[in-house]
């Protein structure tokens, strides 16, 4: 089957054989986007959030017949120069250890963000509890989402 | 492993596997180094480190990236000693060479685990740096007509300081030749002239991690390698009794089904990740029965063994006759645990040499006991199998035994052609390593005055290289398994002491999880002791600090308590305390309401290398040890593991963290301890003792809150 996704902006259209291809295949395996990561495949852990229409999904659960036609983003889409707020309170905290869940939690963050502008710490808490880091950098995560929140309003000045 | 001596790198190996050299010798491996590839593109001036003509300085990291922070951390070490800038710097993998790069503290192996890494090549790579630093001073020295005593390197210069003029590292690379006066332990700096060891620069892949760029084994595959996955009976060891895979085999991108030689698993491979996946599901199999296995019979098992020492147990300390009995006597049971993986296992394995050699490469722990599942798997010699790591998504320990080599060297065989084995989750949780359940009594007494007179801890387990690799048992009688007894040498002085351990063979193959048996031996020990010094109405720190003659064990108990505001009657303070891989750590917990609402740590990690790494080791850590002692356990019952989803095994999430206070004991002059598992195990008996004062319950079973 042929299906037309707009990926990061850009227009692709795709012969996926099987209609029930998750969606983080599809990204990863046909169109080479390997930044999404996947761990669970049953859409517990968080690892493959990316953006729809800028909500945050996870792409293990989604088939390709059921976004088509959708606007998706992923981590390499986030920023063009790598400089999103997110991103850059990520290398400020040095939040990251191994970096396997950060593309998800980074893309759960953005998509916090971007509906609670200025968070508390309830709301971040609530935000990014559904996202397992494993290495443990739970706590550097909240806090680097706050300085997102932080940097965002800065910006918006 | 083959019980080799702790090795040096002597100044020999280093100048000879400098430049163009490829052949290493006087290393004991010289068969094996023969096909080991120079990483440089630059000139080498050791086995570690090279000039690019541009400047740039490579440095090769013998350790695996697993993000732990590793190759960071060791380039920092190099950089120091040469007066490197870290931005300068170029990270090269090593290739799997154990005679160059090797962990001298891991009996020369390539293997990162144990939280060795920094400790082990800590002397080596100062030398190494070092040795780079005398030939950038030399090679100036020379150029200029300076005299080279007389110079200094720093941010990638040389100075010269009675004129202060000064050569970039890229002005010496222009010269084309480096003198090479080579250097020895009078030429490492001193600690206290360190301007960039002990500080916390970005780590070299952060901005990639930001991005989505950094690349692990499981995306690694290129285009003509063919994907693989398993399916294993839902129960331990079961074999295919009866295949159908007519349904999968009509899977678009299915290539091929191919059941495993000893009918273990049946195999999907695929083109894509998502059609192997598929094709798994859609396989019909028939499995042997499940074999008699559970939770509960297991326990029992684990307490026959407690109560009758024989000939499997181990002595692991004694002092003085046994006691006829004891006033404080306790059981504490561990379950098993798994490690949840974040990136999928996985290995791939190529066909080289007309088929009579392997390429094996993959997220991993070790190149070498990678080689040895290629090479056992291959059928054929070590020297045949070349082995490169990639970056893991998390390891934890998983990947030192990485079984998925086994799979991919044996499909690839059977294929004649490159395929990568990943291993889902699912299949992980249900039928991989666990960290193996353990049973502990403890026996104890405090003299009238609340000395220890005696103290008596039975553990009863199985171990991960007693099951896997006997060879590397410890002990004069080489019957320790080192990751079954570690913390069970408590530091407190005793009048007479029994210290042992028996292992009972476990049917879920054991693995190696971070904090190993410390998880739970710790929570024995140190809960013990809180609860017979609160009994003896004594202030659980305060005997602590009077029991241990650990002056470094002191600093941090004293420390925590400082920082914690311990004694404060109206809180609900529990302790934990420990030694552990050279390092000194105490947790206080705060509990409220049955739930933690507080960590406080002080740790004595010797001479910090990376500060925020090391503090994001610890509070990683101690994150597990909490998730451990509230709510993890993998239970079996019918043969089988309890687990059908991720979600059957609950760990402490992102939104329920406490906050968590970790602050660092100073100790320049030391070499750095292990950091990596430190954080782990005294979390556990924090939170217990935290949670007996505000409950007044005795716990002997994790998880606490079942």
């Amino acid at each position: 089957m042929r299906y037309e996704f707009t990926i990061n902006q850009a227009l692709h259209s795709i012969d996926i054989p099987d209609p029930e291809t998750p969606l983080v295949f599809v990204l990863r395996d046909w169109l080479g986007l390997k930044g999404t990561k996947y761990s669970c495949l049953e859409g517990v852990c968080g690892a493959c959030t990316v953006h729809i229409d800028g909500q945050a999904v996870r792409a293990c659960q989604l088939q390709a017949q059921d976004v088509a036609g959708a606007s998706i983003t992923t981590i390499e889409g986030l920023s063009t120069q790598s400089d999103h707020p997110v991103q850059q309170a990520w290398i400020e905290e040095q939040v990251a250890q191994c970096g396997w869940c950060q593309s998800g939690q980074i893309m759960q963050a953005a998509a916090l963000l971007a509906e609670t502008p200025n968070p508390s710490d309830a709301d971040i808490a609530a935000g990014m509890g559904g996202n397992i880091c494993r290495c443990g950098t739970g706590n550097r995560i909240k806090r680097a989402v706050a300085r997102a929140a932080d940097i965002g309003a800065e910006a918006a000045k | 492993m083959s019980k080799h001596k702790r090795r040096r790198i002597s100044r020999r190996t280093f100048l000879i596997s400098a430049g163009t050299a490829t052949v290493a010798v006087g290393t004991g491996l010289t068969a094996f180094a023969m096909q080991s590839e120079n990483p440089f593109a630059g000139e080498a001036i050791n086995a570690f480190v090279a000039l690019l003509p541009d400047g740039t300085v490579e440095v090769v990291c013998p350790a695996q990236n697993l993000g732990q922070g590793a190759p960071t951390a060791l380039a920092m070490i190099v950089a120091e000693e040469m007066g490197a800038a870290l931005d300068k710097v170029r990270i090269l993998q090593a290739p799997r060479d154990a005679g160059r790069y090797g962990n001298p503290d891991f009996t020369g192996r390539m293997v990162t685990a144990d939280s060795k890494t920094t400790v082990g090549y800590w002397p080596l790579l100062r030398l190494a740096g070092a040795e780079a630093r005398k030939a950038m001073i030399a090679t100036a020295a020379l150029s200029r007509g300076w005299d080279a005593s007389q110079c200094k390197t720093e941010v990638h210069h040389v100075t010269h300081t009675p004129s202060r003029e000064h050569m970039s590292f890229a002005e010496i690379a222009a010269l084309g030749h480096l003198t090479m006066p080579g250097a020895d332990a009078d030429d490492l700096k001193a600690a206290d002239t360190f301007s960039l060891v002990g500080t916390s620069p970005a780590a070299l892949d952060a901005h990639d991690i930001v991005t989505g760029r950094k690349k692990f084994g499981t995306d690694l595959r290129d285009a003509e390698t063919l994907i693989a996955v398993l399916r294993r009976s839902p129960h331990l060891g079961g074999t295919v009794v009866d295949l159908d895979d007519a349904a999968a085999r009509k899977q678009a991108g299915v290539v091929d089904v191919i059941a495993l030689e000893d009918a273990s698993a049946v195999a999907v491979i695929a083109s894509d990740t998502w059609s192997a996946l598929k094709g798994v599901k859609l396989l019909e199999v028939t499995w042997s029965a499940a074999p008699q296995f559970d939770s509960t019979t297991e326990k029992a098992a684990l307490k026959q063994a407690l109560g009758v020492p024989g000939d499997a147990t181990v002595d692991l300390r004694s002092r003085g006759d046994e006691p006829l009995e004891a006033s404080y006597s306790a059981s504490f049971y561990a379950p098993c645990l798994k490690h949840v993986l974040p990136e999928p296992l996985n290995a791939t394995a190529e066909p080289q040499d007309m088929g009579l050699g392997v390429r094996i490469s993959g997220s991993t722990q070790s190149q070498d006991l990678d080689m040895r599942y290629g090479a056992q798997t291959w059928k054929t010699a070590p020297f045949m199998v070349s082995c490169m790591g990639h970056p893991s998504g998390g390891a934890y320990g998983r990947r030192v035994l990485n079984d998925a080599v086994r799979d991919a060297a044996e499909l690839a065989k059977v294929l004649g052609q490159p395929v990568q084995v990943i291993r889902p989750l699912g299949d992980e949780m249900k039928r991989g390593q666990v960290r193996p359940a353990a049973l502990q009594r403890v026996k104890a007494t405090l003299d009238p005055d609340g000395g220890l007179k005696h103290w008596q801890h039975d553990l009863a387990s199985d171990g991960a290289l007693a099951s896997h690799l006997p060879s590397s048992l410890k002990g004069a009688n080489a019957d320790e398994d080192n990751t079954a007894t570690d913390g069970a040498r408590h530091p407190y002085d005793s009048v007479t002491e029994r210290i042992r351990w028996t292992r009972v063979a476990s049917l879920p193959s054991p693995g190696f999880l971070r904090g190993v048996s410390a998880a739970y031996t710790v929570w024995a020990v140190e809960t013990s002791v809180e609860r017979m010094a609160r009994a003896a109405g004594l202030d659980p720190l305060d005997w602590r600090l009077r029991s241990t003659s650990d002056k470094r064990l002191v600093r941090v108990i004293e420390h925590v308590g400082k920082i914690s505001g311990w004694g404060d009657p109206a809180r609900q303070l529990g302790l934990g305390a420990m030694e552990f891989r050279g390092a000194r750590i105490a947790t206080v917990a705060e509990v409220l309401d049955g739930a933690p609402v507080a960590l406080w740590i002080a740790a004595d990690v010797g001479q910090i290398v990376h500060r925020n790494q090391v503090l994001g080791q610890i509070e990683g850590g101690a994150i597990w040890g909490l998730s451990m002692a509230l709510y993890e356990e993998l239970a079996f019952a019918e043969g089988a593991a309890q687990i059908d989803s991720l979600a059957d095994y609950p760990i402490l999430m992102n939104g329920d963290l406490p906050p968590i206070h970790v602050e660092l004991i100073e100790a320049a002059g030391h070499a750095p301890t292990g950091a990596g598992e430190i954080g782990v195990p005294t979390v556990i008996p924090a939170l217990c003792n935290a949670l007996e004062v505000a409950t007044g319950h005795r716990f002997d079973a994790l998880p606490l809150i079942a």
